[in-house]
């Protein structure tokens, strides 16, 4: 990246973030680590076409399953073959652990997330997920209202505030300086989408689900996969900057993309599915400190972390006789493994399929890149407005805001960890090659100015900025996602390899993550009980 | 939104800067030059709006219920302001130049205003709705009025778009100008001055270029006057902001300050009259000497026999404060024989170094904190009850939980489900537990929730309450994991308020503060800071 830390700010983050930083404090000082980013050890060995490692195999390893691939979902898959009394899985993952976009870090201070950081309280609809969360421990009972939540994994009140107009406004929307026109709009919205909450088809379904294999396939739901949520924002003349602003926030959120790059069908999900009724609330949160790292350390626990090996780069899957044959090098040691199992469990993006597994049906979506900062402090800013919140959202930047790591139980002084989160919304391989270009020094300038903009002394309590980027971050739900018949069949097992993934819904929601896992498990488990 | 905002308000079909309507015969105004007055005038309302909303949060503290109101407050006042213009009938021009020296005056020292009168607490809601009111009414009377100026000069299309446009411009101006120059460069209250003595500028300007339009083109030198005597005002109010500012603090307290300090939780302030000494946490008051030891025999003592009663006559040995950093609830506990140790978690060393050391207050608390048996700890209660090392201790005999009112949601995690859960397995199954829990009278809803709230974690529970001079009638929820009979027992010590006959009647609740249904306040519904915020919100 040359130019000017200005210029920087203007293309990363909006020129408004631009216009208002402050200069860096000459006396303040912190550390910035730039993690290395995990695919650089999958580029080292795939760079070689893959069939010339296979010679190197120096050692063979048997096992009944094999899961590619730690995230949420493989961890899923495996802890359901593991409940359903089938102990003989090895899981093989490409980090220095496993857990995926759920991996967490952990400080004196607290455990932090790198990424994924709640898990919308799920109704008794969504069985398999309410399943594990209450193996968790989180379920206390359940009443007339449903699920009762352990009070301490629900997101404590204050949930959110915005930074808008120089000031912290509660809630999500800032309204401080709303005009009545634009009121009047918003209500207009928001029957818009009750609307599509009450909505049930001929056979009662609704619209939008969670898994979202759940949900109707009328033909009026199928029409809003067919346009963008920018296009159907516009046919139903939603043109304040507030209301696009809001929509657009949500699509940044949960898919990394603008509102002309999400099919209407998302846009709507987003707002839709997680409420019962158009007089509900949206459901709560469970959060933790360490974000979904705390599903990962039980699902490990539950695993059981022997059967996980982490650093390891998998080369290729292939079916062969009586089974699936994974060649995979130990990215520590370079030793190279051959492992033999009736089954396979292939829990990685799609997009990874091409390289290393031959001849299987390819899918590749758009991904995008994410940059993540956990922001180290060794004590509270000062700022004007609303008191410090779950979520921190500000509003003319492109950056998402943080989240609070003390925020459930932590004290409301003293140090703390912010988890700063900016998408690249825009074409995915160009904004990757803008993120990785960045070096340590841009890519933290880029959380400081931001976060120094919208505080008062942040420079002085800055200790450390600890930033991750994420090339493939999230799978994006583009229009003709929902209803795609290539990403149907994608899903479908490749002889003894089974797929699993976010990206076969479109979507990576944690509650698609676990859909993903369980029923690749499921097919496992059915072919080896007709096959034994 | 502020590099949107300009778009999506946008209407003009063509851009054209001409004049598209035909000359008309009265051609007295300038067109263009008074839509740069509108750009001004839309610009200064929104930064008003947001001077007021920031204002308020920054004198009230945390609150919940701020923006929202202020922003309906100011919005219905806009409305009610086009509606009053339905009324000037006479010389719209010179009242438009009025209206625009009112609002230069009124706003500019809009934030000198709220910041001098917080002291006055009791009528500070008043002020500050009433003056967003004022501002909004004003400011919706502008453009209305504007617009009939202009109305010669315009077709009407031409008209509305170009006046929204730059209204809208204007905003958007405003939301860029807030953050970046008005709050980190001026402060609030010169901000207000500056911003005001802009207003006056155009209203200035404007007797010039609207001089032809006036009914009585002689009168133009008294409205010049009005507008020259306000920005002559505001000048002098930017000048002299830091006095201001300094004066309005001194003024939120009646009696000399001698102590005061910001510590990275809170401001402490105490002031000295001349028979009685107030201590102020946040600007709000927390104890007055005169009448604390009601407060504090009240708090103490119940909890002390019902946790004698429970453990069938044995006095509590070990016991829990949290909060209550003065040393008089310790005060007051040292009072009971067979007491050996007081454990004090209190989150500001600042706090309990004070109570230590500052004469006043170890007068006051002879020397609580400095008695061997006591311990005390700083520390964030939520942290410290649920760590996991409580689980291995001892369980405390009685405990004393006396945090400040639940007036923002940090403090308001201190009254919920979950914090009284893991209260209740510190406390020994026959030992007792009490709860300062505001006001019955003034807060009525919010007192009853902290006894719905503990209920709901387990406890038995009885409202008492006592008459504090300095604060009104206040409450407690005493709570056991058990049943328990009301207190009558009281230790053989020179108590100045209770009896056992008054300790009874503590327990009898008039009509007035009876009981009222109220949700559970749990971390994630936080519900109480909304119940004591509305219900305080009645008195102020």
């Amino acid at each position: 990246m040359r130019g000017t830390r200005r210029e920087l700010l203007a293309t990363f983050l909006g020129t408004a973030v631009a216009a208002g930083c402050r200069r860096r404090a000459p006396e303040a000082s912190w550390d910035v680590d730039l993690a290395p980013d995990f695919s650089e050890r999958a580029h080292r060995y795939l760079r070689p076409p893959a069939s010339a490692v296979a010679g190197a195999v120096t050692e063979e390893v048997r096992c009944r399953v094999l899961v590619v691939g730690g995230g949420v979902t493989g961890l899923t898959a495996a802890w359901t073959l593991g409940r359903a009394g089938q102990g003989d899985v090895v899981v093989l993952e490409l980090g220095d652990a496993a857990g995926g976009t759920a991996s967490y870090g952990q400080t004196e201070a607290s455990a932090y997330p790198y990424a994924a950081h709640y898990v919308p309280a799920p109704t008794d609809e969504n069985g398999d997920l309410v399943a594990l969360l209450e193996e968790m421990g989180l379920v206390e009972g359940r009443g007339p209202e449903g699920i009762e939540w352990a009070e301490e994994a629900l997101c404590a009140t204050p949930k959110e505030r915005v930074f808008h107009n120089g000031v912290w406004q509660p809630g999500l929307l800032p309204r401080l300086g709303e005009t009545a026109a634009e009121a009047e709009e918003l209500a207009r919205f928001e029957a818009e989408v009750a609307r599509w909450i009450i909505y049930r088809d001929a056979d009662g379904r609704r619209a939008f689900t969670l898994p979202l294999a759940h949900g109707s396939d009328a033909p009026e739901v199928r029409a809003l996969d067919e346009l963008s949520f920018a296009e159907w924002l516009d046919r139903h003349g939603f043109r304040s900057p507030r209301i696009r602003w809001y929509a657009e926030y949500g699509c940044r959120d949960d898919f990394g993309a603008s509102l002309a790059d999400t099919s209407a069908y998302f846009g709507l999900h987003y707002l839709c599915a997680r409420t019962p009724g158009p007089e509900d609330e949206s459901a709560e949160f469970l959060t933790w400190p360490e974000g979904n790292g705390r599903v990962v350390k039980h699902l490990v626990s539950r695993v059981g972390a022997a059967r996980i090996r982490a650093k390891q780069v998998v080369l290729q899957v292939a079916p062969v006789e009586g089974g699936a044959a994974v060649v995979a090098v130990d990215g520590e040691s370079g030793v190279t493994r051959r492992y033999r199992a009736e089954r396979v469990i292939f829990a990685l993006p799609s997009y990874v399929r091409r390289h290393v597994v031959p001849g299987a049906p390819a899918y590749a979506p758009t991904y995008a890149p994410w940059l993540v900062a956990n922001v180290h402090l060794s004590r509270r800013p000062r700022y004007y407005g609303s008191e410090v919140a779950w979520d921190n959202v500000i509003y003319d930047s492109r950056s998402l805001g943080y989240v609070v790591a003390t925020h459930q139980s932590g004290p409301r002084v003293g140090p703390t960890v912010w988890t700063w989160y900016l998408p690249l919304i825009g074409e995915a391989k160009a904004e990757r090659e803008k993120l990785f270009a960045l070096d340590a020094r841009e890519a933290s300038d880029l959380v400081v100015a931001e976060l120094d903009r919208t505080h008062i002394g942040l420079q002085a309590a800055l200790r450390r900025v600890e930033l991750r980027r994420w090339g493939h971050g999230m799978v994006r739900p583009e229009p003709g996602t929902r209803f795609s018949r290539e990403r149907a069949q994608a899903a479908l097992p490749f002889g003894p390899i089974h797929f699993a993934h976010t990206d076969l819904s479109g979507v990576a929601l944690i509650e698609e993550a676990v859909f993903h896992g369980v029923r690749a498990a499921r097919e496992v488990l059915a072919a080896l009980g007709s096959g034994a | 939104m502020s590099t949107e905002a300009g778009e999506g308000a946008a209407a003009p079909e063509g851009a054209a800067p001409e004049v598209s309507a035909e000359p008309r015969p009265s051609d007295a105004v300038s067109g263009p030059a008074v839509l740069v007055a509108v750009f001004t005038i839309g610009t200064c309302g929104l930064i008003y709006e947001l001077l007021a909303g920031t204002l308020a949060s920054y004198v009230l503290g945390d609150s919940v219920f701020q923006f929202s109101t202020i922003i309906g407050v100011y919005l219905f006042a806009m409305g009610v302001g086009a509606w009053l213009s339905g009324f000037v009938a006479k010389d719209v021009v010179a009242r438009f130049i009025e209206i625009e020296v009112a609002v230069a005056l009124v706003g500019g020292t809009s934030a000198a205003v709220l910041f001098a009168s917080f002291a006055r607490v009791s009528f500070f809601s008043i002020v500050l709705y009433g003056l967003v009111f004022v501002i909004g009414t004003l400011v919706g009377l502008e453009i209305p009025l504007l617009m009939r100026i202009l109305k010669d000069q315009y077709d009407l299309k031409d008209l509305i778009s170009r006046v929204l446009t730059v209204d809208y411009l204007g905003a958007l101006v405003a939301s860029l100008a807030f953050p970046i120059f008005v709050v980190p460069k001026l402060g609030l209250v010169r901000g207000a001055f500056v911003v005001g003595a802009l207003n006056a500028v155009v209203a200035v300007w404007c007797t010039h270029l609207l001089k032809g339009a006036l009914r009585r083109p002689g009168r133009v030198w008294f409205l010049r006057a009005e507008a020259y005597l306000t920005l002559a005002l505001l000048i002098v109010g930017i000048a002299y902001s830091d006095t201001v500012t300094t004066w309005s603090e001194d003024a939120l307290y009646a009696d000399p300050v001698v102590f005061a300090k910001t510590t990275p939780y809170q401001r402490l302030v105490v002031t000295q009259g001349r028979s009685s000494y107030q201590l102020y946490i946040n600007g709000a008051l927390q104890l007055a000497s005169a009448d604390e030891h009601r407060y504090h025999e009240a708090l103490v003592h119940p909890v002390m026999a019902v946790a004698r009663a429970r453990a069938g006559g044995t006095g509590a040995r070990r016991v829990l404060v949290l909060g209550g950093g003065d040393g008089l609830a310790v005060r007051e506990l040292l009072e009971h024989p067979g007491l050996e140790s007081v454990t004090l978690v209190d989150l500001d060393p600042t706090m309990t170094e004070l109570a230590r050391s500052f004469p006043l207050f170890v007068r006051q608390n002879r020397g609580s904190l400095l008695d061997p048996r006591v311990t005390v700890v700083n520390a964030d209660a939520f942290v410290w009850i649920g760590a996991p090392e409580r689980a291995t201790e001892p369980r405390y005999d009685a405990v004393v939980v006396d945090f400040p009112d639940p007036s923002s949601f940090s403090l308001g995690k201190l009254y919920t489900r979950r914090f009284y859960r893991m209260l209740k397995r510190v406390v020994s199954d026959d030992g007792a537990v009490v709860v300062q829990a505001t006001s019955p009278m003034y807060a009525r809803r919010a007192f009853w929730c902290v006894a719905t709230t503990m209920e709901a974690a387990g406890f038995t529970t009885r409202a008492y309450h006592t008459a504090v001079p300095s604060f009104g009638e206040w409450g407690y929820i005493l709570a056991a994991p058990g049943a328990f009979e009301v207190p009558s027992w009281l230790p053989d010590a020179p108590l100045k308020f209770l009896t056992p006959e008054t300790m009874a009647s503590l327990f009898v609740l008039s009509a007035d503060m009876a009981r009222v249904p109220a949700e559970v306040n749990r971390l994630n519904n936080q519900v109480l800071v909304g119940y004591h915020e509305a219900d305080w919100a009645r008195w102020n």
